[in-house]
């Protein structure tokens, strides 16, 4: 990330020292200064999500919210400077906002409940039709309109991802999601090298990643990807939506406003 | 009261659907779900509908990193194909490419043809999906 300086060191000179005080004698009126001192940083990052419908008052409260925590655990003695420490913790605490937010204020309870049911009725249909189902077809099984099915498999991108050490819906040896998952393939690097990728994909969690290139770079279907990962296709397509988001997230933070 | 006058386009076909969004990625979901319904009328099965729902959503999120107005898109399902149009007005990228490599990587990966290109003042776009054989 580039931003301008004088953003970001607003007082290089005997800023390591004042950190390294406020570590040694927990002093409060100290901790605000370097807060205050670091305001600047705290509106840039949260202007960078000033397009996504929230007001910009309430975008920077949580910005400082995350430059206090990062001033709080910020160790100079690790050889960071202040604002490559704290730009993470900050855009981190932007985004927990955004998810904490969550889909439960704009998603109906009925399509949260049928995105619920969702997984389980397309996985039945696609065996017993030995296909994936249409949205008709699905809407005609639970009884629901096709706008709601449609409302239903939008809600998956909004929805939390299931974690990944968590019990797998479909295995029937009760492990956990990671240990399903596929080993990486070895033209994985290579591949994302190609495309200038490395450094954006490595920030997604390994098996993750793992996904997204069978998806996008090996030119899998999620049937298949389900296949070969032992998951149900609608959890593939959830984990897809939310790493492109992540990816998307993450990609955005390196762009210059 | 005047009478009610229908307007009949010239280029669009009577099963098009065309949608004018502002340039936030909060109304990408509205954008996903034109398409998804969109898909569901070109007879696509559930995945098809995301995959259709996931590249539009990165071609118009891709727009919208530079877009300074209102994107127009026309949704229309053909005979098992689904063709997305669009034009923006947009800020000169300057030497920032309008695709990043991760949202080419995607789009080339699921839909049968895209493009984005330079349209003074702005851009258009496409892109067209297929429904895929039932052999999966």
């Amino acid at each position: 990330m580039q931003v301008s300086g004088d953003v970001l060191d607003t007082d290089e000179h005997g800023l390591d020292e004042r950190f390294a005080e406020y570590r040694r004698t927990g002093d409060r009126r100290l901790r605000d200064e370097l807060v205050e001192d670091h305001v600047p940083l705290a509106q840039f990052l949260a202007r960078r999500f000033g397009h996504r419908g929230e007001p910009h008052e309430d975008l920077v409260q949580v910005a400082l919210l995350g430059l206090l925590k990062a001033v709080d655990r910020f160790d100079p003695e690790r050889g960071l400077q202040f604002s490559t420490f704290a730009t993470p913790t900050i855009v981190g605490e932007i985004k927990r906002h955004f998810r904490d937010k969550g889909w439960a204020m704009r998603v109906p309870r009925r399509v949260q409940e049928l995105h619920l049911q969702l997984a389980r009725v397309v996985g039945g249909l696609s065996q017993e039709l030995g296909r994936s189902p249409t949205v008709a077809e699905i809407a005609a099984h639970v009884g629901g309109s096709e706008e709601e099915v449609l409302e239903a498999m939008e809600a998956g991108g909004m929805y939390r991802l299931t974690s990944l050490d968590g019990p797998a819906a479909t295995s029937e040896e009760g492990g956990d999601l990671a240990s399903m998952l596929g080993d990486e393939d070895p033209d994985f690097d290579r591949v994302e090298h190609q495309v200038e990728l490395s450094g954006l994909l490595a920030a997604l969690p390994e098996r993750e990643q793992s996904i997204v290139y069978l998806r996008f770079f090996k030119g899998l279907t999620q049937s298949e990807i389900a296949a070969q990962v032992g998951i149900s296709q609608m959890h593939v397509s959830r984990l897809l939506t939310r790493s492109l988001e992540l990816l998307r997230e993450y990609a955005g933070a390196e762009i210059e406003p | 009261m005047g009478t009610f006058t229908p307007v009949i386009g010239t280029t669009a076909s009577a099963r098009e659907l065309q949608l004018l969004v502002p340039p936030s990625v909060q109304h990408l979901r509205a954008v996903r779900l034109v398409a998804a319904d969109t898909a569901g009328r070109a007879g696509f099965d559930c995945e098809q509908t995301d995959d259709l729902r996931i590249a539009v959503d990165e071609l118009c999120h891709s727009v919208m990193r530079f877009a300074s107005g209102p994107i127009t898109l026309a949704f229309a399902p053909d005979e098992g194909r689904v063709t997305i149009e669009g034009s923006a007005p947009c800020e000169p990228p300057g030497a920032a490419p309008l695709l990043t490599p991760l949202s080419e990587a995607i789009l080339h990966s699921v839909s049968e043809f895209f493009e984005i290109v330079d349209h003074p003042p702005g851009v258009r776009f496409m892109l067209v999906m297929e429904r895929q054989p039932v052999c999966r």
